[in-house]
């Protein structure tokens, strides 16, 4: 059931349109704003997978990509 | 044990102590001890065998006075019991079952896991390694050295080999000014060689921005450590007069999200600080449009975002690519050096700027151990951008994309392709 899959995702907007407007849309899309970021351009939150290319077609996302989790290099080790 | 380190740091004094205090009994003198600790000085008392498989949550026990483990005979007594009962040792508690009580110790060990293990027999073996090469370097006549053979900086009396090398140490310039922001895991707001210092600090994972991992403190000290640390360290801090900007975008077990990291990144931007270090990543990761972005947005600003290349390369049989964010084109990627002007092992390519001192690095790490020697890009990006600083200094006009240029084109040329060391070895002004 790839509808209710919820996915914590990142999304990069262009840039050409106020970002409170951009998030205002993706909230009526069905995206569950978290955070608007706006002095680097992204609005991070979550959403259903199946919606991702919804979320792309909105006027002022430049692109939506899963949040990937980031580390200090191999987790856990003496070289980081 | 976050809340005990927590609480025995706001305590002060011996931070390696946890607290409370450990009896041991006797052979055979554990079942009766007890019994006369619970009649003598009325403890709540617990066993380790009323826990499923014995597998004690500390958490859970922490209700308790005592809590007794008697497959191995002794103890645990919380500080406050032991403090009310006046038991710190084993004449106070005037029983002839009773051994010591001692204080408990933190253990901070990586032994458990194997896997961490033979990556710290392999760190050890690099270090051997690196040793080796600077004493065949040293030996070496000049005259038989090959043109383009790399030559160490002549280490300067007092400061790390990381900073001889930068030339840091000559530089007319200390930061003064100069907001630096290091995205990590936070910072130990009470370690000695900062008291003082103004720092300026947000968290982004919902935990207290006091570094419990200690990458952070290690970092941030590095780029912004004192000009003169007390007693016999030398220095290890590039820019000793930034205003450290310490943004937790890392948990205290070291890891972190994207959209936490994007979320440093914007809090950085919005306080201008002209350098952003970023020792973190996501290994394997390809571009990422968003940190590409924000490298835009911060040299929009006034600002460089800086980060390192990554760790998972096992040179020369493995080079593997700059993860994310590194390999943005408008985010400053930095690869790792030895101290004998070597590529260091673990150094990833494809995408490097430039190359920054890496391996067996000291800085201030977060207490009780205050320093701390460790090896990765994470421990170069810090040299970037405290040199970064340092130029920033230097002209109102070093700034964003202005400032990446100035750095690139100051660098030490290496004898390395560009793509394990970009530009070369960066440079203080």
């Amino acid at each position: 059931m790839p509808d209710q899959f919820i996915q914590s995702l990142v999304i990069t907007t262009t840039g050409t349109r106020p970002i409170e407007h951009v998030a205002q849309d993706l909230r009526a899309a069905g995206f569950d704003v978290q955070q608007v970021l706006e002095f680097v351009g992204s609005i991070t939150g979550s959403g259903p997978a199946s919606k991702a290319d919804e979320f792309r077609g909105i006027a002022g996302v430049a692109d939506v990509s899963v949040d990937q989790p980031v580390d200090i290099g191999p987790p856990g080790t003496a070289i980081s | 044990m976050d809340e005990l380190l927590l609480a025995a740091l706001e305590r002060g004094g011996d931070t390696s102590q946890t607290g409370r205090y450990l009896i041991t009994f006797k052979e055979g003198g554990l079942e009766t001890g007890v019994k006369n600790l619970q009649a003598r000085h009325s403890f709540q008392m617990a066993d380790a065998r009323d826990f499923a498989e014995q597998a004690v949550n500390m958490q859970d026990a922490a209700a308790v006075d005592v809590l007794s483990f008697p497959e191995i005979g002794v103890a645990v007594m919380s500080g406050e019991a032991a403090a009310t009962r006046n038991l710190m040792t084993a004449a106070a508690a005037d029983d002839e079952t009773v051994e010591s009580i001692d204080p408990e110790y933190f253990v901070f060990s990586s032994h458990v896991n194997p896997r961490d293990y033979l990556r710290g027999a392999m760190r050890a073996l690099q270090f051997v390694y690196d040793d080796l090469l600077e004493e065949a370097e040293e030996s070496e006549p000049d005259a038989i050295r090959s043109p383009d053979a790399p030559v160490s900086e002549p280490l300067v009396a007092g400061v790390t080999w990381g900073l001889s090398a930068t030339r840091a140490p000559a530089s007319r310039f200390d930061g003064r000014g100069i907001k630096v922001a290091i995205l990590d895991t936070g910072f130990d707001l009470g370690h000695p060689d900062f008291a003082g210092r103004p720092i300026v600090s947000a968290t982004f994972v919902g935990q207290p921005v006091m570094d419990l991992h200690g990458h952070g403190t290690h970092t941030a000290g590095t780029a912004c450590g004192p000009l003169a640390p007390a007693g016999p360290t030398p220095r290890y801090g590039i820019a000793p007069r930034s205003l450290l900007h310490v943004g937790k975008v890392l948990n205290n077990s070291g890891g972190g999200t994207q959209a936490q990291s994007l979320a440093g990144i914007n809090w950085a931007i919005a306080n201008r600080c002209a350098v952003i270090s970023m020792s973190l990543g996501a290994a394997g990761s390809p571009v990422q449009p968003s940190y590409t972005n924000a490298g835009t947005a911060a040299m929009a600003n006034g600002c460089l975002i800086i980060a390192a290349a990554g760790n998972s390369s096992y040179r020369p049989s493995v080079i593997n690519a700059a993860g994310s964010p590194a390999n943005s084109p408008t985010v400053v990627s930095v690869g790792s050096v030895t101290s004998a002007m070597q590529v260091s092992v673990f150094s990833d390519g494809q995408k490097v700027d430039l190359a920054g001192p890496g391996s067996g690095v000291l800085s201030s790490y977060k207490r009780p151990v205050t320093h701390s020697t460790l090896s990765g890009t994470s421990m170069a990006t810090p040299h970037v951008a405290g040199c970064a600083a340092l130029w920033a200094q230097s002209s109102p006009a070093l700034r964003g994309a202005a400032l990446r240029a100035r750095l690139l084109a100051s660098v030490r040329a290496l004898p390395f392709p560009a793509s394990d060391v970009g530009a070369g070895l960066v440079q203080a002004p």
